[in-house]
């Protein structure tokens, strides 16, 4: 693991690159994290191409068969009706659409504002350096998820306000993290190379020091992809994300409580298809954290 | 520095966080769509009524005097009327929060309990079956949603096997124990009353099981991660060769500081913990201030939204500020500078 740290810390982006699918060749022997790959990219498939693989596509929005209502799991209903009689295995297809959807986006847009103000407090330094900081501390200190809790409050229930909302949550944590990154890697040689040659300081900070500060930034999403997904589950679970009749994992375990402890399949297998997202990319993150040599938190 | 001007310091830094806290809340609810008298009055009202309670709130001066308005109230206790209980905001929290404290702190206790052991043995028995097994209890504890846990334990617990009540705070039939820190289970204990404390108990165990899974998987994860890798150490190595007793350098050396890194996250696990009391809360009818904010956040009633958050915001600052007394304790490396 030194070595690979070793090469990347030392030549070039190129060689990066190429520890990197070196790095998936190792990978590729740690059965858990290929596990979870395999679970995550078949729920992934499975929400991408639901309109052409759910068994009911039109249950997924308000259709009604009542004689269809609280059938229990059999083989043309695998997963069971609901109240209105539609199939909770076509509705799980689709809710997975926006609840991975919102999985996925959060930790991006959050590592994307987060690593781009990390990156520029932690190389150009100095007052505009401290002010970020400044400003990420007062973020820190607020508990996380009550941000979310306020804006939705402010702006009101939507998918796309619970993407705004729990992105501003997570910026803060890797605007920490590149910043400490970048902190060490200033010091490096291979930037006072790069600095010497005449680089401008978007070059030097975008194609010498960005790259090498990667690993624990992927690692980092990879976790946070599964926190994300908690997160907006829980939202949905509220009614503060996406309205009825659309369907949505964290929703649809709520929308079943009414009905328990008899028609128990409405709530308890949507949760089980959340657990198994969260479960195979929790896998996959510490396939990677194993493998970068990393700890994030 | 000694630890009297280490506390002193921290004070300090208290309170300009706190100040921070408020300008962001504040500010948050002033980019609110919309004129908040005009949305008290309903559409119909004539304007020179709109503009007596626009005076009347104080939204006719500039934001940085709101501002002063907002802090002075605060410090008054008044927080507005909240729309749902139709009482200040001030009074709803302070009845709902001692529920949630209790609840908070007796799963922050259930985690810190089994999941340092946890963590410590899994650390020292690296790669043998209970270090195994207590990697994959930690990865269900981070992957579990802790809303589907909570259903799933009522369905199991009170709808099957009928042991434990399906919601609420003490049993209907008995009443509370006598207020001295609202927190029934201290509360029942001070004043003896045993049928009070087994019915607060029953009722707060699933919440706080609910609640303290992924707290406890992150610190057995921490703690091991910590053990292992002091394990080897030189310093620990040159202390068995010395011929040092293996339980004496555990004890002495190794656990704590494989402890700061958990020490470290602990004030976060609590937010998180407060944070998902909303959702808990909700499933078992806690009657907390989670339950009371998520209602807020649905029908859209700012000042309990406010309030919510800003005793989350004011707990969270001061749990850390505890954890941080703590440092010193486990790494006396630290010199309170």
């Amino acid at each position: 693991m030194d070595r690979i740290n070793y090469i990347t810390k030392s030549i070039s982006c190129r060689a990066y690159l190429e520890s990197f699918f070196r790095g998936v060749y190792v990978l590729r022997k740690n059965t858990l994290a290929l596990v979870g790959s395999g679970i995550f990219l078949s729920l992934l498939l499975m929400c991408i191409f639901a309109p052409w693989l759910a068994p009911y596509p039109r249950d997924a929005g308000d259709a009604i068969h009542l004689s269809q209502s609280f059938k229990s799991p059999s083989v043309s209903h695998i997963c069971g009706t609901d109240q209105m009689g539609r199939d909770i295995f076509s509705r799980i297809m689709f809710g997975g659409r926006n609840t991975l959807l919102a999985g996925l986006i959060i930790p991006l847009v959050g590592a994307s504002i987060g690593c781009t103000l990390g990156l520029i407090a932690g190389y150009i330094g100095r007052r505009i350096g401290s002010i970020i900081m400044r400003i990420t501390d007062i973020f820190l200190s607020i508990p996380p998820l009550i941000i979310a809790f306020l804006v939705i409050g402010v702006f009101g229930p939507s998918l796309k306000n619970i993407i705004i909302a729990l992105s501003i949550d997570w910026w803060p944590w890797y605007t920490r993290l590149m910043h400490g990154e970048v902190i060490s890697l200033r010091e490096e040689t291979f930037v006072e190379a790069s600095q010497l040659l005449g680089a401008k300081s978007t070059r030097t900070m975008f194609s010498e020091i960005l790259p090498n500060a990667i690993p624990p930034i992927i690692v980092k999403i990879t976790l946070d992809i599964g926190y994300a997904i908690l997160n907006a589950a829980a939202l949905g679970f509220l009614g503060l994300g996406i309205l009825p009749p659309a369907p949505e994992w964290g929703l649809m375990v709520s929308q079943g409580r009414l009905y328990l402890p008899r028609i128990w399949w409405i709530t308890t297998l949507p949760g089980v298809f959340i657990f198994s997202a969260v479960f195979s990319i929790n896998l996959i993150g510490d396939g990677l954290r194993d493998l970068f040599d990393v700890e994030v938190m | 520095m000694r630890f009297r001007d280490y506390l002193l310091r921290r004070l300090l830094l208290f309170i300009p966080s706190l100040f921070c806290v408020m300008v962001f809340i504040f500010l948050l609810v002033r980019m609110l769509p919309g004129d908040p008298a005009r949305l008290a009055l309903g559409p119909d009202a004539p304007m020179s009524q709109i503009i007596a309670l626009r005076h009347s709130l104080g939204l006719d001066k500039s934001t940085h005097i709101q501002f002063l308005i907002f802090l002075e109230n605060l410090i008054h206790g008044k927080m507005g009327l909240s729309l749902l209980t139709n009482r200040d905001v001030y009074q709803d929290i302070t009845q709902f929060y001692p529920a949630s404290l209790e609840l908070a702190l007796i799963s922050m206790s259930i985690a810190i309990v089994i999941g340092i052991p946890l963590g410590i043995v899994s650390g020292i028995k690296q790669n043998k079956w209970i270090d195994h097994l207590s990697r994959m209890v930690s990865l269900f504890g981070v992957s579990i949603p802790r809303f589907w846990l909570a259903i799933m334990l009522v369905l199991i617990f009170s709808f099957y096997m009928k042991i434990i009540p399906i919601s609420g705070r003490i049993g209907s039939g008995i009443p509370p124990p006598a207020h001295i820190t609202g927190l029934y289970l201290m509360d029942s204990l001070i004043t003896l009353n045993i049928p009070a404390f087994v019915s607060s108990l029953k009722h707060i165990i699933l919440p706080a099981i609910s609640l303290s899974v992924s707290p406890l998987a992150q610190i057995v994860r921490l703690l091991r991660a910590g053990i292992i890798e002091h394990k080897g150490a030189p310093h620990v190595m040159m202390m068995k060769a010395n011929g040092m007793p293996e339980n004496l350098i555990n004890r002495k050396y190794l656990f704590k500081i494989s402890f700061i890194p958990v020490l470290s996250i602990i004030g976060l696990l609590f937010a998180s913990i407060i944070a998902m009391s909303f959702v808990v809360e909700t499933v078992f009818s806690w009657p907390g201030i989670g339950r009371y904010g998520s209602n807020a956040v649905l029908y859209a009633d700012f000042n309990a939204i406010v309030g919510v958050t800003i005793a989350a915001g004011v707990t969270f600052i001061i749990v850390n500020f505890v954890v941080d007394m703590f440092y010193g304790y486990f790494d006396p490396r630290i010199k309170y500078g």
